[in-house]
């Protein structure tokens, strides 16, 4: 059966409303009104942002961020040494394994979800106490609290190998709105090119004439349904005129080896060039990390390629300055087992696995919390998803003590409300 | 072994006894006088059963760092044993009996994993995943190496003594003059290999001779799916003199998965077992010009490595305890976290087989 | 919850009298009962208004483009609006609405309309929508509508259609498990106007009149389903009831509190659970060889049905008498749609009280509420305020509210204004592979093809509620890119674009895109405006052309039902 869920429908669509989603992005377009064009780029520079990336079905820890070589469950591999003494991780990683000063592992992730379905959401939505509502995926949270960025480019943008397009689910009770606009295959969405028999100038003009008609047309109506249709528009027009940051065309050779030439690897080039273009949350995630066979051969795979693209988009992050405004995030909806099963496979683990983070708010070189010696349970106090998400909200100077979701006048929290921030993990 | 056991009753395989132990198995072979059982696995260690009047007994372990023990090959003749381990090492034991010793060890053979060995009465062979194929004497002196950009699945000797024949993580097979340091012929094998999603899968897992080395046998499977790992057992033999591709034998479903361990046995079939998801996988008998095994069985589970030795008609098959997944699994009664373990179960081979 | 709605429609009747005493036009109370019921809502309309000022009535052009989307799907052509403007009777509107309802399109639009609502997007259906066309033709009662779709005959053809609202809901899709309890609320949300969601496990936090039991009581027949693929007898995939043989039992997950309950409307009495000898419990006992899961004596189902579909349960008329209300006016008169609670009281309710009154005494005619409801000056309103946003609350239905007009609509709408639904007609449905690389000509595609790349851009995602105006993203960059609208201003004989590129003056270029696009002439203003922007453009004027049609076609104006 399924999990209970009451999701009372979004009935009004209000001017606010409409200012914070996919849709949305007003708000941060008329604070710019009100400050010089410096101050803007300024801020614009200054302005938090988020990479989450998604391995979808479940690195192992224990291939990766929680070695336990030479124990029981420790596998084939070996740990080696990182930027951080003392600090090891699985051989797999050789190149985070120099990026390690900047990154902070929580490996003491105690989660409840055993199975990908209800994992993959709840986790995603943080899973809240059950509040009788479906809460937001993380990125929709972000694009409700902190909306789009100056550069009004969507605010939650998912890059994913696969089907493109509009994904409304995410937006759990914020509504569709909120949900992600969604890269399939690292593609932009349908329509978005503008045909090449259409002029710049002569497209400028016809929007223009639409614009002034829906000037008139609104002048004694009732204003949020003309002002949304325009703010689509002007939307559209600013994903049409970023289209170059899908142009991998024009990608430096240099960065698509070093990101390397698989998904993860392209698609995490594509994220970087939308964090620099100001999205505000891009998801970049990948898919087949579900290694119930043949594990060893199978992470050392993936991992490999983990490695590869996530230690390019750190290195660059932090060579540009963005790093200190980013919060960047690497994850899967649980680990693996310990027990490797008849199939030389690692099955599902919530019980004790691993989270990297770095960036923005969030303290470098840390390792928080521990496994037992045999990586089967964590020591002392696991933490849930909600923890995690008081962390990344903290990290982004958004209290959850202070801030609320307003459900149709019922106020709900924006994070697990009997957690709190991991100590130890925020700069 | 005292007495071979007059097999010429037999029909088809008949179980003697099963070798319980705590630990899982990757790989297990029969010392050449058929008296020791060697097997090893996830604890490093090489486990050990001799042979008596009625059946086996566990002799000691021959002890070793945690990693995992990977490959075992006997010495054709002498009761010298070379195992590698995931971590690099490979190694020489001789003396089969309670007295073994390690005669020496090379720690870095490999640059990590070290997947296969092989040896006859000269040399020791050993790929890995640093792409690295090396030739040594049985002294562990270096003779010859290949490198390549791929990760190294199998190798094999040559009964010619000439010829190591190895293949990488694409299912390229490659047979090497390595006193020439030269690569005189491919065989083309791509087929064992898929890339799904940002995976590259590996179906190719051991190489096989047959027909005192006029055929090469590559068993494996044809992967359908990365991560839940889905795959159709599969044998693939080649003609060595030519380098052409002759009969290819599927067998199986998707949830069957691989081959992961063959032998020939001089009767003229093939020995392989598979292992797919948790609760399968089984024994097959293949005869070239066939296109299905005229035997088969499932009855044991996740079958991990085969030894074979023919004169005795015996056959040690290292399978996995039956539900080995661990999907939510509460601990044992004892409040530990259960570990699985491979029994190895030790049959009578029919004389004809 | 309110019960005995003819006591209800009596008071009804007296307060409405009261109030047409003490409102200026003092008449004799008995005539004023005797009033037909949309001058009786107008009454009660305009007096919940008050001293908020109510706007004029919509202007014959945009009264034309509302009735003709409401009740025909589409705008009126070019020459429907001129000849509607040029007639001069003084009836001429209720004459449009008798055409409308009498017109070959209603039952279609009418059945989309319905099948957006009831099924919200969960995938199209050829005998589902056949049933509803059928009901909508043949105006089957509301009542009977809801008994066929809720305990469906799978075994007559002519109304097996109706099953689809359980069936669909009985597939599993995506990584989820046959969704009763979706399923359980849906039949509150769509028959009594109640979302028990909430109160599966546990009381509603918010609702108090909302009990884990009211929940539970309809889950007992609903979760009892099974659902079967179509055989000989039953064309339709259809499902079959297992024996419900003792009440069922529910915990709270907050309390713990426990409780029991056999099959039950919500608000209602628990239905008793016959016992049977053992072996008797079936009127076609399963039968192994066939694989067939029999027919219990005692069904659940035609309990609940038989219960709610009643005229003691208010909820259920009340609930189609606002969705109803909601269609026309683009508002319920309580809000949500799906959340009617004694706290959540109507903004108008002695009108909801009449509505529901008065549909019962009409038995459930849809047809014979929806005239009446056109009828209405408050249908009739212009959309233009008399006073701000603010000073006009919306519930008070000062003015005609912007609806959004559905992707089916809205294609049809926009081939109309470019002269170009007839080509599209004709063209042959195409079978084209899904994942054929070469993408079909733009001007090659069929009208169901059309019709698909609309929905894909402007309807909602399945199981998404369409009740408001929406633009997105996704649509906005449609309209603005695709191949697929730019081929539609590519002139053809006859066409839009070839009429304005054989027209000379930029005025009679103004007036024309206009009344075909936005089915009214230009203001002066308008024209004026148009001509300035003609005299601006450098393009060559055959882009030029398609440009402004585009502008017109991508207006908001031109989106919503206004």
């Amino acid at each position: 059966m399924n999990p209970p869920r009451c999701t009372p429908w979004e009935h009004d669509h209000t001017r606010r409303q409409w200012l914070g989603g996919v849709g949305g992005a007003l708000a941060c377009g008329a604070l710019g009104g009100l400050l010089t064009p410096v101050i803007g780029e300024e801020l614009k520079k200054k302005e938090k942002q988020v990479l989450f990336v998604w391995l979808d079905g479940g690195l192992s820890q224990l291939e990766s961020w929680d070695p336990k070589p030479g124990t029981d469950f420790g596998g084939p591999f070996r740990s080696i040494p990182t930027s951080v003494p003392g600090t090891h991780v699985c051989e797999l990683m050789p190149r985070l394994a120099k990026q390690m000063h900047r990154l902070c592992v929580v490996r003491s992730m105690c989660t409840k979800d055993n199975s990908h379905s209800a994992g993959v959401a709840r986790i995603q939505r943080g899973d809240p106490k059950n509040r009788g509502v479906i809460y937001p995926f993380f990125g929709s949270a972000i694009a409700k609290l902190m909306g789009p960025t100056a550069s009004n480019l969507p605010p939650y943008v998912w890059v994913k190998p696969g089907s493109g397009g509009f994904k409304p689910e995410d937006g759990g009770f914020l509504g569709p709105k909120y949900g992600a606009l969604a890269f399939g295959d690292g593609k932009p969405p349908e329509n978005l090119l503008r045909p090449a028999t259409l002029d710049v100038a002569a497209d400028a003009a016809r929007n223009e004439l639409r614009s002034a008609l829906n000037q008139r047309y609104a002048q004694r109506r009732r204003a949020p349904n003309t002002e949304a249709s325009s703010f689509v528009f002007d939307t559209a027009e600013e994903l049409i005129r970023r289209a170059d940051i899908f142009d991998t065309s024009r990608y430096n050779p240099r960065d698509i080896e070093r990101y390397g030439r698989h998904d993860l690897g392209q698609q995490m080039l594509i994220g970087r060039k939308m964090l620099e273009a100001g999205v505000r949350f891009v998801k970049v995630n990948s898919y087949g990390w579900d290694t119930h066979g043949d594990n060893f051969n199978a992470q050392a795979s993936l991992v490999g390629k983990f490695d590869q693209a996530f230690s390019a988009v750190l290195e660059d992050l932090a060579a540009t300055g963005q790093l200190e405004h980013t919060l960047v995030v690497a994850m899967s909806e649980f680990g693996r087992t310990p027990r490797i099963n008849g199939s030389a496979g690692r099955d599902h683990w919530p019980e004790a696995w691993s989270i990297a983070m770095a960036g923005c708010g969030i303290k470098a070189g840390a390792v928080v919390g521990a496994t037992n010696a045999k990586g089967t349970f964590v020591q002392g106090e696991g933490y849930d998803i909600g923890h995690m998400f008081h962390t990344w909200f903290r990290a982004l100077g958004i209290d959850p003590a202070k801030v609320e979701y307003s459900n149709n006048g019922q106020p709900l929290p924006i994070a697990h409300e009997d957690m709190k921030a991991i100590p130890g993990t925020l700069a | 072994m005292a007495e071979p056991k007059a097999s010429t009753e037999l029909k088809e395989p008949k179980e003697l006894q099963v070798l319980a132990n705590t630990q899982q198995m990757l790989c297990a072979r029969f010392s050449p006088a058929g008296d020791v059982l060697a097997a090893g696995g996830m604890d490093g260690q090489v486990h050990r059963w001799k042979s008596g009047e009625k059946d086996f007994t566990p002799l000691p372990p021959l002890p070793a760092r945690k990693s995992w023990l990977t490959d075992l090959a006997f010495h054709p003749d002498k009761p010298i044993l070379f195992s590698g381990d995931s971590w690099g090492a490979l190694r020489c034991h001789e003396g089969m009996d309670g007295e073994a010793r390690q005669v020496w060890e090379l720690e870095k053979a490999h640059e990590g994993w070290l997947r296969q060995v092989a040896a006859d009465a000269q040399r020791v062979v050993s790929g890995g995943r640093d792409g690295a194929v090396r030739v040594w004497t049985h002294a562990g002196k270096p003779l010859a190496e290949w490198k390549g950009e791929e990760e190294i699945f199998c190798v094999t000797l040559h009964p010619d003594g000439k010829h190591v024949v190895f293949s990488d993580l694409k299912g390229r097979v490659r047979v090497w003059d390595f006193a020439a340091k030269k690569i005189v012929r491919e065989m083309d094998a791509s087929f064992f290999y898929r890339y799904d999603r940002i995976q590259d899968i590996c179906g190719l897992r051991r190489l096989v001779w047959a027909d005192g080395g006029k055929t090469l046998v590559a068993a494996g499977c044809v992967p359908t799916n990365g991560a839940t790992m889905q795959a159709v057992p599969t044998v693939q033999f080649f003609d060595f003199a030519s380098g052409k591709p002759g009969q290819k034998i599927q067998h199986g479903k998707e949830t069957d998965g691989m081959i992961h361990d063959a032998m020939w046995h001089p009767g003229g079939h093939l020995i392989a077992v598979t292992s797919g998801q948790p609760g399968t996988g089984g024994v097959l008998f293949l005869r070239p010009g066939e296109d299905k095994p005229f035997y088969t069985s499932g009855k044991l589970a996740n079958c991990q490595a085969v030894a074979l030795h023919a004169p005795s008609h015996r056959m040690a098959v290292v399978a996995t305890n039956r539900g080995s997944n661990g999907n939510g699994r509460p601990p044992g009664k004892d409040g530990e976290y259960p570990n699985n373990n491979s029994p190895v179960h030790v049959f009578a081979l029919p004389a004809a087989s | 919850m309110r019960r005995g709605s003819s006591a209800v429609h009596t008071r009804v009747r007296s307060q409405l009298a009261i109030l047409f005493l003490t409102a200026a036009a003092a008449t004799d109370a008995a005539v004023q009962a005797a009033l037909p019921l949309h001058q009786q809502i107008d009454a009660l309309v305009a007096a919940k208004a008050g001293k908020v000022p109510l706007a004029g009535p919509a202007d014959d052009a945009e009264f034309l483009r509302r009735a003709t989307l409401d009740f025909a799907g589409e705008i009126p052509s070019a020459d429907e609006v001129r000849a509607f403007l040029a007639d001069k009777a003084a009836d001429k509107r209720a004459r449009l609405i008798d055409r409308l309802f009498a017109g070959s399109r209603y039952a279609g639009t009418m059945a989309g309309r319905f099948d957006v609502m009831l099924m919200e997007r969960r995938g199209e259906d050829a005998q589902w929508r056949g049933w509803l066309e059928a009901a909508f033709r043949d105006n089957k009662p509301w009542d009977v509508m809801s008994r066929e779709m809720l305990n469906p005959n799978f075994a007559d053809p002519a109304r097996n259609g109706a099953g689809h609202f359980i069936t669909k809901r009985l597939e599993s899709y995506g990584q989820n498990t046959v969704d009763y309890p979706g399923l359980t609320r849906d039949v509150g949300r769509m028959f009594m106007g109640v979302d028990l969601q909430c109160t599966q496990c546990h009381k509603h936090l918010t609702v108090k009149d909302y009990k884990q039991v009211d929940f539970q009581g309809l889950f007992v027949a609903f979760q009892n389903l099974k659902l079967q693929t179509p055989n000989d007898t039953f064309k339709v995939r259809w499902t079959s009831e297992g024996l419900v043989t003792k009440e069922m039992e529910f915990s709270s997950v907050l309390t713990e509190i426990k409780g029991a309950t056999g099959p039950r409307v919500p608000f209602g009495q628990s239905v008793a659970i016959p016992t049977f000898e053992k072996g008797q419990e079936w009127l076609e006992a399963p039968a192994r060889p066939k694989n067939t899961p029999g027919k219990p004596k005692f069904s659940p189902l035609a309990e609940i049905t038989q219960r709610l579909v009643a005229p003691d349960n208010a909820n259920f008329t009340r609930n189609i008498a606002n969705r109803v209300w909601f269609l026309q006016m683009g508002r319920g008169l309580f809000e949500p749609l799906d959340l009617a609670h004694s706290e959540n009281p109507p903004s108008h309710p002695e009108l909801l009280d009449l509505l529901a009154g008065e549909l019962q005494a009409h038995k459930f005619d849809l047809k014979w509420l929806l005239r009446e409801l056109a009828l209405t000056q408050t249908y009739q309103r212009s959309s233009v305020l008399m006073e701000t946003a603010a000073k006009s609350p919306e519930e008070l239905y000062v003015a005609a509210k912007e609806r959004p007009i559905a992707a089916e609509a809205l294609v049809r709408s926009v081939l109309i204004a470019t002269g170009e639904l007839e080509r599209v007609g004709k063209l042959p449905k195409v079978e084209r592979k899904k994942d054929a690389k070469d993408t079909p000509r733009p001007d090659t595609l069929s009208l169901e093809e059309m019709t698909a790349a609309f929905q894909a851009a402007f309807a909602n995602a399945a199981r998404e509620p369409e009740l408001s105006v929406s633009p997105t993203l996704k649509g906005a960059l449609f309209m603005r890119n695709s191949s697929v609208l730019r081929t539609l201003l590519q002139p053809r004989e006859g066409n839009l674009a070839d009429r304005l590129l054989k027209l000379k003056e930029p005025a009679q270029i103004a007036d024309t895109v206009y009344l075909h696009i936005l089915s009214r002439p230009p203001t002066a203003e308008e024209r004026a405006e148009v001509v300035a922007w003609l005299a601006r453009q450098k393009s060559a004027r055959e882009e030029t052309l398609a440009n402004l049609a585009w502008a017109l076609l991508a207006s908001a104006e031109f989106f919503m039902n206004h």
